[in-house]
This record gives C-alpha cells, sequence and structure tokens, in this order.
C-alpha cells in the first residue's frame, strides 16, 4: 500500500550477496516496511508450522509402507 | 552428518582412492544430526561449542574391512561373481560403527549405521583388499549435497478443473478415463442419467490428456488456484520428512530475526551519518 517498489536481485551466485531494494511514497520509512515484511514473514512461518503440528497431531492422514512420521515436541517459538 | 574424511590404510581394489572417497561420502549415514556438533575447519572460528579437534560430540568414526577371497565351495560351472568369490561386491552395510566416548551410551538403543545397506561402493576380485576409517562430520547442504537430508523438494499449485458444459452418459465415462483415478467421480442426476462431477483434483497431473480429444474441447476448463501450493518434501532416511519440515520453518525464522537485527543496526547507523 504505501510501498512504490520492491525487488531484490543476486549480482553473482557464487559470492553470498544480495542487493535489496524498497521504494516507498514517503509516508513511511524503507526500514520500516523491511522490519515490517520480516515480522510477518516470521509469523507466517509460526503458524503454518502451528499448524502443521496441530494437523499432525489429529493423525488424519496416511503413512505410507516404509516411510516414517515422528510427532516432537513443538518448543517454545522465542519472541525478542 | 556424512563422511567427510577417509583414511585409506590399504586399497589393493581397481577404484581409485579419490573416486571411492567420493562414493563414500555421498552415503547417508542414519543419526539425528542435531545431537552433534559442527566441527571447526580453522582455530580462528572455534568457539565453545565448535572445537576443532575431533571429540566424540563432532566426529563418527567408522571402519571399513573387506578382503575378497575365492570361493571353494563354488560349483566349477558358476559364472556369477556372487558365486564365485565371497565379498566381491562391496555395499554400504559393510561399514561398521566404531563408539567413540560417549556415543556408545547415547547411541545404544540406536546405533548408528547407514540409511541403506545395499548402496553398492565398489567391487573387489580375489586377494583384492580395503581397509579404511571413516571420519564423518557435520555440515551443510550449501557446502555439499551429500549434507543435505532432503532428496527432492518441490512445490505446485492446485490444478482447477471447471466442467463448463455437463457431460452424461458414456461421454461421462470416457471423461473419467481420461483422467487418473479419483479425480472425476460419476453420479446418477435427478433424471437417472450418470453426470460427470470433479471428486478430487488434488490428484490431477495436469496431463492435459482431456484436450486431445476433440469433443471435450469446449466443455472444459483446466487452470490452477493461484493461491493453493501443494508441497513434496522427500527425505534421503535421516530425518522423516515431517521432522524436516519443521526444522525448516525454524531455520526460516532464525534468518527472518538475523536480517532484523542487522537492519536495526543498519538504521542507527544511518541515524548517526545524517546528523
Amino acid at each position: 500500500p504505501n510501498v512504490d517498489f520492491c525487488g531484490y536481485s543476486l549480482p553473482h551466485p557464487s559470492e553470498s550477496k544480495m542487493h535489496m531494494r524498497i521504494q516507498t511514497d514517503g509516508t513511511v520509512s524503507a526500514v520500516d516496511v523491511l522490519n515490517k515484511g520480516l515480522d510477518d514473514l516470521i509469523e507466517l512461518v509460526n503458524h503454518i508450522r502451528n499448524i502443521f503440528h496441530q494437523r499432525s497431531e489429529e493423525g488424519n492422514f496416511e503413512v505410507e509402507e516404509g516411510a516414517e512420521f515422528v510427532l516432537e515436541e513443538l518448543d517454545d517459538l522465542m519472541d525478542e | 552428518m556424512a563422511i567427510e574424511t577417509v583414511y585409506m590404510y590399504l586399497n589393493t581394489g581397481i577404484m581409485h582412492d579419490e573416486v571411492m572417497s567420493h562414493r563414500l561420502g555421498l552415503i547417508p549415514i542414519k543419526v539425528d544430526p542435531r545431537k552433534f556438533q559442527f566441527k571447526a575447519p580453522s582455530k580462528e572460528l572455534a568457539g565453545p561449542e565448535c572445537d576443532i579437534s575431533h571429540t566424540d560430540r563432532n566426529t563418527i568414526v567408522f571402519n571399513l574391512n573387506i578382503k575378497c577371497t575365492k570361493n571353494l565351495k563354488a560349483l566349477p560351472n558358476s559364472v556369477h561373481p556372487n558365486d564365485k568369490y565371497i565379498n566381491s561386491s562391496v555395499t554400504s552395510g559393510m561399514l561398521e560403527w566404531v563408539p567413540n566416548g560417549a556415543q556408545g551410551d547415547v547411541f545404544k538403543d540406536d546405533p548408528i549405521r547407514v540409511v541403506n545397506t545395499n548402496i553398492l561402493i565398489t567391487k573387489l576380485r580375489p586377494d583384492q583388499e580395503i581397509n579404511a576409517e571413516l571420519h564423518c562430520q557435520k555440515g551443510i547442504g550449501r557446502e555439499h549435497a551429500k549434507w543435505s537430508p532432503v532428496a527432492t523438494a518441490s512445490y505446485r499449485l492446485l490444478p482447477d478443473i471447471q466442467i463448463l458444459e455437463p457431460i452424461t452418459g458414456t461421454d461421462a465415462e470416457k471423461f473419467q478415463t481420461l483422467f487418473p483415478d479419483g479425480v472425476v467421480k460419476l453420479v446418477k442426476n435427478s433424471k437417472g442419467i450418470l453426470v460427470a462431477k470433479i471428486d478430487n483434483p488434488r490428484k490431477d497431473t495436469m496431463s492435459r490428456e482431456v484436450l486431445r480429444h476433440k469433443e471435450f474441447e469446449k466443455k472444459v476448463r483446466l487452470t490452477r488456484i493461484r493461491d493453493h501450493f501443494i508441497f513434496n518434501i522427500e527425505s534421503t532416511g535421516v530425518l522423516p520428512a515431517n521432522v524436516l519440515f519443521e526444522e525448516a520453518c525454524k531455520k526460516l525464522v532464525e534468518k527472518c530475526r538475523l536480517v532484523k537485527h542487522a537492519a536495526q543496526n543498519a538504521r542507527t547507523t544511518v541515524a548517526q551519518y545524517n546528523q
């Protein structure tokens, strides 16, 4: 909504460097946008993990022959 | 965890040392890598949890001692090398684990072994011998594919099959054969005629077999639902696939947090620069 441009590129695949460009329309700072994006991503991944764990506990799926399914404890999702 | 260093004491087989070491490195070892520490490659990178020396927390030792001999009980006209010689094929099952230090207690119930004992490493003939000590270390898939616990990981979008005009009767039965089993269901509608209905689009492989038949061309639309993803994760056997998924989520969150910290530090430096 406030972001005009958002993109990333890898200058060279062998180097572990990435260029990321965030451009806003001026109402918010680009660093805020970056932080919000990362926060959202963390929330998203944690949410997926929780749902996955819940559904695994319910056991409403098939395990094929020869495959393993080991349910492990969900350790605390650390908050900063 | 994968074989990283091979101490070759004796190798009179045909395969060169380095070629066989390469093959040994790719063998998946069935042990939970989270129970082990990384080994520091040099003194600068060593830390409290990361020793530069070989300890029982960062190295697993296997022994490979095979000698090929003639099978004296073989029949004179036997042709197959399995009958004529003993130990002519060196398989991954011949790796023996040597417990060191605390490993014997920690892994008493679940001894460290290879995932699959049938992997052929090399072949030998009588009087050829291999005597080697193999050291396993922990690593990540980015450095060498042998450390990746994932065989293949892919994703696809959920296929969406829309029937534009009703398909009935014998056409419906033919329609059902053009899709994988379970995708199309035939129901009897109120008039008693068989009508084709989409039952389970997940099983569809998007083969577009339908469009090869002219009569169905206008009646069906094959698209994908743009925000429904189906992921496939295949494990090499080291860890179960669902555990891999959860660990991957954890790693992704860790990386996000790293970037966040870095961004915060950058912000303070920029603010100081601007003043």
